[in-house]
């Protein structure tokens, strides 16, 4: 089977998995558009955490793994919570992260708004 | 200046792609409502007043984020697991990979096991659900949804050669797993 057959194919597949959206997950959707359309923010999420809370959550995640590692532990395990403490800096630092990319897509639509590039 | 129904026609258009890409990379459908719903409140509150040819990227992108944002707190509460483990003295296994490259699911079924059970589409999915997260994501938004490299480089936050790779891998990965596929 070529490329473009093994596509037609995937994307076949994907099309008809949509049937399964059926009964309450599209109630669900539309509520969701419906209340998205009136400006109502959902009540509550599955997780029930805001962005903020969970940056910061990640903060006091690196804060612990900091302390753990100042306190004597039997057992080399340098490795594995530099490992986990990597981690837990990039997941706190996800406001930078997501401020840099939005810099890209401002810019992007000033240039498909035909503004200065 | 689009109107409530243009927006109301464009997100009834999206809603289900959006869900099937969001549960596919979040292995369940509950989870996968949540950011689709969050999804359309951060896209008719921030870029409704957009030019229309430019809301599929836009919404992409806002979807893409909260996808994003999930597997990160998932990762976070996995970190907090995983030190908690390593305090009591257990076995911790350190995160080798990037927490953000959210390994295949491996509770995904075999695709050539569906395949060669002639359960074809359910073969496709499983291949489809098996992908690294970037692979699985990008692949979805250039080849299902008909989003240009471009588009998909914003909506996915990445470099255009970043997205063709990815999407070179995803293919590669599909046509292996799925090389016993009949349809």
């Amino acid at each position: 089977m070529n490329d473009q057959d093994l596509l037609h194919h995937l994307r076949q597949g994907l099309d008809a998995s949509l049937a399964g959206l059926q009964g309450e997950p599209r109630r669900r959707l539309a509520q969701a558009r419906h209340l998205a359309l009136g400006g109502h923010e959902p009540a509550s999420r599955r997780y029930g955490w805001p962005r903020a809370a969970a940056g910061l959550a990640g903060l006091v995640c690196a804060a612990a793994v900091i302390l753990l590692f100042l306190v004597p532990r039997p057992g080399p395990r340098t490795a594995q919570l530099s490992a986990i403490t990597a981690d837990v800096d990039i997941l706190s630092a996800e406001e930078t992260l997501d401020f840099y990319q939005d810099l890209d897509f401002v810019s992007w639509l000033s240039q498909a708004a035909g503004g200065p590039s | 200046m689009a109107s409530r129904g243009d927006l109301d026609a464009f997100l009834a258009e999206v809603e289900a792609r959006a869900t099937r890409m969001a549960a596919l990379a979040m292995g369940n459908l509950d989870d996968a409502l949540d950011i689709v719903q969050d999804a359309m409140f951060s896209f008719v509150r921030h870029y409704a007043d957009k030019p229309q040819e430019q809301w599929r990227p836009l919404f992409y992108r806002v979807l893409q984020n909260g996808i994003r944002d999930a597997l990160r707190r998932r990762s976070v509460r996995r970190a907090v697991v995983q030190v908690l483990d390593w305090w009591r003295g257990g076995e911790a296994e350190p995160p080798g990979e990037d927490p953000l490259e959210r390994l295949a699911d491996p509770a995904a079924r075999d695709p050539a096991e569906l395949a060669a059970a002639g359960q074809g589409m359910d073969a496709l999915l499983a291949a489809v659900a098996k992908l690294p997260a970037r692979q699985q994501q990008t692949f979805l938004l250039r080849a299902w949804e008909g989003l240009d490299t471009a588009e998909t480089a914003l909506a996915m936050g990445l470099t255009e050669g970043s997205v063709k790779t990815h999407y070179s891998r995803a293919l590669a990965a599909l046509r292996e797993k799925l090389k016993d596929y009949a349809p």
